[in-house]
């Protein structure tokens, strides 16, 4: 059977016009899609499928029932005196919404990927607000597209064929040439060599080109040759095509966020569109990684009033990057127990953190054999979100669709995360209530 | 003054929080009802006397509590968080959010102080004799508005974004500070013996004094001397008035 507009839970493009051919429960063909959303349509095949619940033993995982599985998973965070449940931008709003009820209940805290990604940007959103817009704005209005630190040929493929450099707009009738692309970087990436301009700044500079550029759209002077390694002319140059375009949009990648600056990188970019839109029209967008990671901060804003790093401690929600993230929690070892869901922080978190996830118990609810799952006290097989089962998410210009379901999971224990999830709130609620 | 001291004997794994070591928490309190206060760790509550040794008195007034802590409190947050009145020494190093949201009283560090210091702060003193962390003076996430009153004073080097959002009272740090001290400051003055990198980004008014050379950003425009200082006025993109002295 073939599906049609079929969504790719991978990046924060979320495609959702993909085709895919289905044969007794197995994909034959994938159309449409670009390499890493093929690959992740190919890993529901995956010969290191997690298909059953599995417990350490010694050295060694044997398999356990289900009923098991989540009886030992709620009563390791109900012991917990400072438990974490972390993960989620690969999992629907839905699954979100009952970990952060897990969170609350046993009073915890929670984070997810956005907290070491673009939570950066969420914090300089919440100093100087975001000047922003969808991504059907950018591809019928603007004519002026900037990347700054942000390589989206490799990390998001299908953007500038989807969004905004190639696609006919109501405004933008012939496509790519009624558009001018900028790529700010520190070196020339693949979406550089398709620019018509790119200007290459010195690592860890960002900061300073941004305030140049603020100077030179009031028409100011400055004494130093070269800011950034980029010429006074060409920063004049910059500011006049960001002034007399019609409808500027800056996308900014992970190269602002994790240069030196950080969050004030960001903040000064925002600055700088702001005062922008005295000229003209012009909007920032984050280049989200995950296919839900701009998800998550949504539903734990609605949650909780904060958008990441919340810790329940107290009974009531508190914010405080930097102190309540998962990665100063787990450094600082003040962290007991650990739940991880559609995430691989084993492969990703430094070192210290990583030492500390192995000291205490680790609940892994993963799709596939992971670093982390190798580090887990208890594995619980995950469903794809997306593909095995229905998902709303949001696309990274904080755009919530649905992705539907065209696949069965290869178990018939639980139909989604959400439902995983439920089963082990619902248990650690017969626990806390001494309904054992 | 009456003075009280706790001396720490057990620290539980997930550090400590102590918003009720304050002065106000302790007056007119019997040594026993002291014992009993409640302290945070996690998602679990303990009582004082499960973590410090208490010795000493305390007084009727708030005013005339004096309260000493002993130990590595390097793990303990929120110690003297929205203190009136009183005195808090600890002879040691602490943890984050000393004195947050403070208006008087004193508190002096022995030792290292971690970040967030005096945040939110109206009124009263903090003085760090050793090095303290990031975010002293500052706004709280989300909020725009630090500091707006009291005196704090790191006798050592501090981390970045000493003094964002200030908008009064004054912060002296003897040693160094890292970047973007004074970020969206309004008004106050800061204090530094030398900087690392970008001051004042989109600094509105208030002052910054630096003690030796420094080579001002582009950001800053030069607007003349004033004794052995040159000024600068900035943050120029943000039309702002801030000042930055630095020694010549």
């Amino acid at each position: 059977m073939i599906y049609r507009e079929v969504t790719c839970p991978v990046c924060g493009c979320g495609c959702d016009d993909i085709e895919v051919e289905v044969e007794d429960n197995t994909i034959k063909n994938v159309k449409d899609a670009c390499g890493i959303g093929k690959s992740k349509f190919g890993e529901i095949g995956s010969l290191d499928r997690v298909l059953k619940p599995m417990k350490r033993e010694g050295k060694d995982f044997v398999e356990i029932s289900w009923g098991e599985a989540i009886d030992a998973a709620a009563k390791i965070l109900v012991e917990a005196d400072h438990p974490l449940i972390y993960g989620f931008s690969e999992n629907s709003c839905e699954a979100m919404k009952v970990g952060i009820d897990i969170a609350e209940r046993i009073r915890g805290f929670v984070d997810s990927q956005s907290s070491h990604c673009h939570g950066l940007t969420i914090i300089a959103e919440q100093r100087t607000g975001l000047p922003s817009c969808t991504l059907g704005m950018v591809m019928n209005y603007a004519d002026l597209i900037i990347y700054w630190g942000s390589n989206a040929m490799d990390s998001h493929p299908r953007h500038m064929s989807r969004f905004s450099t190639y696609p006919r707009g109501i405004y933008r009738k012939q496509g790519r040439r009624d558009r001018k692309i900028v790529v700010l970087d520190v070196r020339k990436t693949c979406t550089a060599k398709i620019a018509n301009h790119f200007i290459q700044i010195e690592p860890n500079k960002d900061f300073e080109l941004i305030s140049a550029l603020r100077i030179a759209l009031d028409g100011g002077e400055i004494k130093q040759e070269k800011i950034a390694g980029v010429t006074w002319e060409e920063i004049k140059k910059l500011a006049e095509m960001m002034k007399n375009c019609e409808y500027g949009v800056t996308f900014v990648g992970l190269g602002l966020t994790h240069s030196a600056g950080k969050y004030n990188n960001i903040d000064n970019l925002f600055s700088l569109a702001k005062k922008l839109n005295d000229y003209t029209r012009f909007s920032v967008i984050p280049m989200r990684g995950h296919y839900n990671v701009a998800g998550f901060n949504e539903v734990m804003t609605w949650r909780s009033g904060y958008p990441f790093a919340v810790d329940y401690f107290r009974g009531y929600p508190r914010y405080n990057p930097g102190e309540t993230s998962v990665i100063d929690m787990l450094a600082r070892k003040e962290v007991d127990a650990m739940l991880s869901i559609s995430a691989d922080p084993g492969a990703h978190f430094p070192r210290k953190c990583v030492e500390r996830m192995a000291e205490i118990p680790l609940i892994s609810i993963e799709v596939a054999r992971t670093p982390t799952t190798e580090l887990a006290e208890l594995i619980i097989p995950g469903v794809i979100s997306g593909m095995e089962s229905e998902a709303t998410y949001y696309r990274l210009d904080n755009v919530p669709l649905t992705a539907k379901k065209f696949l069965d999971p290869p178990f018939t224990q639980t139909s989604s995360d959400e439902k995983t999830l439920r089963m082990i709130y619902n248990r650690i609620v017969e626990l806390q209530e001494g309904r054992v | 003054m009456k003075t009280m001291t706790l001396k720490l004997v057990r620290m539980p794994d997930a550090g400590l929080e102590a918003e009720n070591i304050r002065p106000e928490s302790f007056a007119g309190k019997s040594v026993d009802e002291v014992t009993n206060i409640e302290l945070f760790s996690g998602n679990k509550t303990l009582r004082l006397r499960e973590v410090f040794e208490v010795e000493g008195n305390t007084a009727e007034n708030a005013g005339e509590q004096h309260i000493i802590l002993e130990g590595d409190l390097s793990r303990v947050k929120r110690i003297g968080e929205s203190m009136t009145c009183g005195e808090i020494t600890i002879k040691g190093d602490v943890g984050y959010h000393l004195g947050e949201n403070m208006s008087g009283g004193i508190i002096t560090v022995e030792g290292n102080a971690g970040s967030w210091i005096g945040t939110d702060m109206t009124g009263g003193e903090i003085t760090i004799k050793g090095n303290a962390g990031s975010f002293i003076g500052c706004a709280r996430r989300g909020m725009s508005d630090g500091m707006g009153g009291g005196k704090i004073t790191v006798e050592g080097d501090a981390g970045s974004e000493v003094g964002d959002g200030m908008h009064g009272g004054e912060i002296t740090v003897n040693g160094n500070v890292d970047s973007f001290v004074g970020s969206y400051m309004k008004a106050g003055v800061i204090k530094v013996g030398s900087l690392g990198s970008r001051p004042g980004y989109a600094m509105m008014g208030g002052k910054i004094i630096i003690q030796k050379r420094f080579e001002m950003p582009f950001y800053f425009r030069e607007t003349g001397k004033e004794g052995d200082y040159a000024c600068h006025e900035g943050d120029v993109g943000f039309k702002g008035k801030g000042v930055i002295q630095a020694k010549e």
